[in-house]
């Protein structure tokens, strides 16, 4: 119980992470699209 | 260089490869030599990662790039982020609960000796041809640039490193590789910072990217699904995926140094760590090249960046025909100051550019370009291993417009990259001949130290072949571009053999064996029928794209010998 409890808790801050970095790339895609516009 | 430049090259060198040998000099077991000991944090390991992959290329070509063609080349790292995740989550928990030493070793035990010795050997054909290409690419425009004689610079950079890292291994890239990033970013760092200031008289950074901008070096995304063009959104997104993917899972260069963590869980922190900064990283280096070009727009640009070439076509047949696109290029001189100026004007009173001023601007870049194109025909003309100019741009900047002391840690910062990403390369070509074919097929039972002695000659092997090979690579005019196009040519496959034993979990050895042959076999014939023009079908794509196709094409056809296979063992049985 106690193991899968942490193994839970692991997955939990893995995804945490993977999802802020597609986030993160999701953002800066924007930031260089609306660049790409705004500076042409 | 001045003096002091000389010093502040010198000292940061010598000092990096210095404490590199003093802490890592008691480095006597396999575990240390090989594996760092596992005592690198998540910060050390996302330092390591992308000094290994950030070359001296990276920071010579790269501003050079974005000054020709703009900023585009930053799409061919979005795929970047989502491979760190696929390489923390399948190949990251395999190889720590194998404890492997080497990438290759997980494919013994999942397919056999057969398949591991294919990758191991294709990993050491192409790793071990590139090394020799890492020293002696940057050697040539760093020799022209402080006048010292190329083999002087290929022996310079191949001997400190090879001596660091058979002193202490895997621990003393990683050691250096802090003190190497920690160089790179300080010098880039400052650079940009006195890009900025030489940049003042626009009216700040926002105007010098609207100029830039008008001058066509802002299309940072490019929508359009052409597969011969090698950078747009998809082909970055999907073809720099598995790109990346088959870089940082499978080629040990880079699979040493997160196996060097001291547990899984800091070796994915430092493939996250990577994933976050990589893509702000190589635009911000982009961004340093497209302001180096809005500088040299405001400060008349020399005729040709690579001076040496500039002079012996000027000396040659071809010097009158030069002498003419060079006063073409001077008349030129004048009209772009007027229309500079008119647009800084118009930027600093109401923060836009008129259509005129546009249109000014994009005519001037046009003329450009048409003379650039003239004397680039005539260069190449009279010497057709010329190199490309544009690699010249960044240091020429630095060399003409930086201070005195600066100038040196800029060479600094182009050395350290040099050598951060050989000595990843020496230290996993040693390591996998020591792990995948000396322990495994040629001297199976030794002790420890047997290992280790023998690790350190293979280290002294392999920086000894890079150092004779970067010296030969000058004699094949085509070297470069043949050894780049075989890397690019094999990664897919591996990438489909690592991906199968991973994900298709019934595929045996001998199907993903067949698969892997039949794949290479076909990536080289759309090679090479695209490149040599052989008249037969050939479908035309971009290299970025070998990777998803032959990925794609061993796992399936892995798939179907393994289901084919199936139905004639039960018959057998």
């Amino acid at each position: 119980m106690e193991t899968n409890r942490e193994n839970g808790e692991e997955r939990g801050y893995w995804r945490k992470w993977y999802f802020s970095l597609m986030v993160f790339l999701f953002l800066q895609i924007l930031l260089y699209i609306y660049l790409t516009n705004y500076l042409q | 260089m001045t003096a002091l430049d000389w010093v502040v090259l010198m000292c940061t060198l010598f000092g990096i490869v210095g404490y590199g040998i003093w802490r890592t000099r008691q480095s006597s077991s396999m575990e240390a030599y090989l594996r760092g000991n596992n005592e690198n944090r998540w910060w050390e390991i996302g330092l390591s990662v992308m000094a290994t992959q950030a070359s001296a290329i990276t920071f010579l070509s790269t501003p050079g790039q974005a000054y020709e063609s703009g900023m585009g080349f930053i799409q061919f790292y979005f795929g970047l982020p989502l491979a760190m995740i696929i390489v923390a989550v399948f190949f990251i928990p395999v190889y720590y609960r194998l404890k492997v030493f080497t990438a290759y070793e997980y494919l013994e035990s999942r397919f056999g000796i057969q398949t591991r010795t294919l990758a191991a050997s294709l990993f050491l054909i192409q790793r071990g041809l590139a090394a020799g290409i890492t020293i002696y690419a940057p050697s040539i425009i760093i020799s022209k640039l402080i006048g010292w004689e190329l083999n002087s610079t290929i022996l310079f950079i191949g001997v400190l490193v090879t001596l660091y890292v058979l002193t202490g291994g895997t621990r003393a890239v990683a050691v250096t590789h802090k003190q190497q990033m920690a160089v790179i970013f300080a010098g880039m760092f400052v650079a940009f910072g006195f890009l900025l200031w030489h940049l003042r008289e626009t009216g700040g950074l926002l105007n010098s990217l609207k100029l830039a901008g008008a001058m066509g070096k802002m299309e940072i995304i490019d929508y359009k699904l052409d597969l011969n063009n090698r950078y747009t959104l998809w082909s970055g997104l999907l073809g720099g995926f598995f790109l990346q993917l088959s870089y940082f899972g499978c080629d040990q260069s880079q699979v040493a140094r997160y196996l060097g963590g001291s547990s899984a869980k800091q070796s994915r922190l430092g493939l996250m760590f990577n994933g976050l900064v990589k893509i702000p990283m190589q635009f911000f280096i982009l961004l340093t090249g497209v302001l180096v070009f809005v500088f040299y727009q405001l400060n008349t640009p020399p005729a040709y960046f690579n001076e040496l070439e500039w002079d012996n076509a000027m000396q040659s047949s071809y010097g009158a025909e030069l002498e003419s696109t060079a006063r073409d290029w001077d008349k030129l001189a004048s009209e772009r100051e007027v229309t500079l100026q008119q647009a800084i004007e118009e930027l600093q009173q109401s923060g836009e550019l008129t259509g005129d001023s546009r249109a000014a601007l994009s005519e001037v870049r046009t003329q450009e370009e048409a003379i650039k194109g003239r004397m680039d025909a005539i260069i190449y003309a009279n010497n057709p291993g010329a190199g490309n100019e544009n690699d010249y741009i960044f240091m020429t900047f630095v060399q003409q417009y930086l201070p005195i002391g600066i100038v040196g840690l800029l060479f600094a910062v182009i050395f350290s990259a040099s050598m951060s990403s050989t000595s990843s390369e020496i230290n996993a070509l040693a390591g996998t001949f020591a792990i995948d074919i000396y322990k495994r097929l040629l001297r199976r039972e030794a002790s420890a130290t047997h290992y280790v002695i023998a690790s350190r000659a293979f280290t002294l092997l392999f920086g000894t072949l890079a150092i004779i090979f970067a010296m030969v690579a000058s004699l094949f005019d085509n070297l470069i571009e043949a050894v780049n196009i075989i890397g690019s040519l094999f990664y897919g496959t591996i990438l489909g053999i690592f991906l199968t034993a991973l994900l298709l979990k019934h595929v045996r050895g001998r199907a993903v064996f067949i698969a892997a042959i039949i794949t290479q076999s076909g990536i080289f014939y759309i090679d090479f029928a695209n490149r040599y023009g052989w008249d037969l079908p050939k479908p035309s794509i971009s290299y970025l794209w070998y990777n998803v196709l032959a990925c794609i094409a061993v796992m399936l056809i892995s798939l179907l010998l393994q289901t084919l296979e199936r139905p004639r063992q039960s018959v057998d049985k």
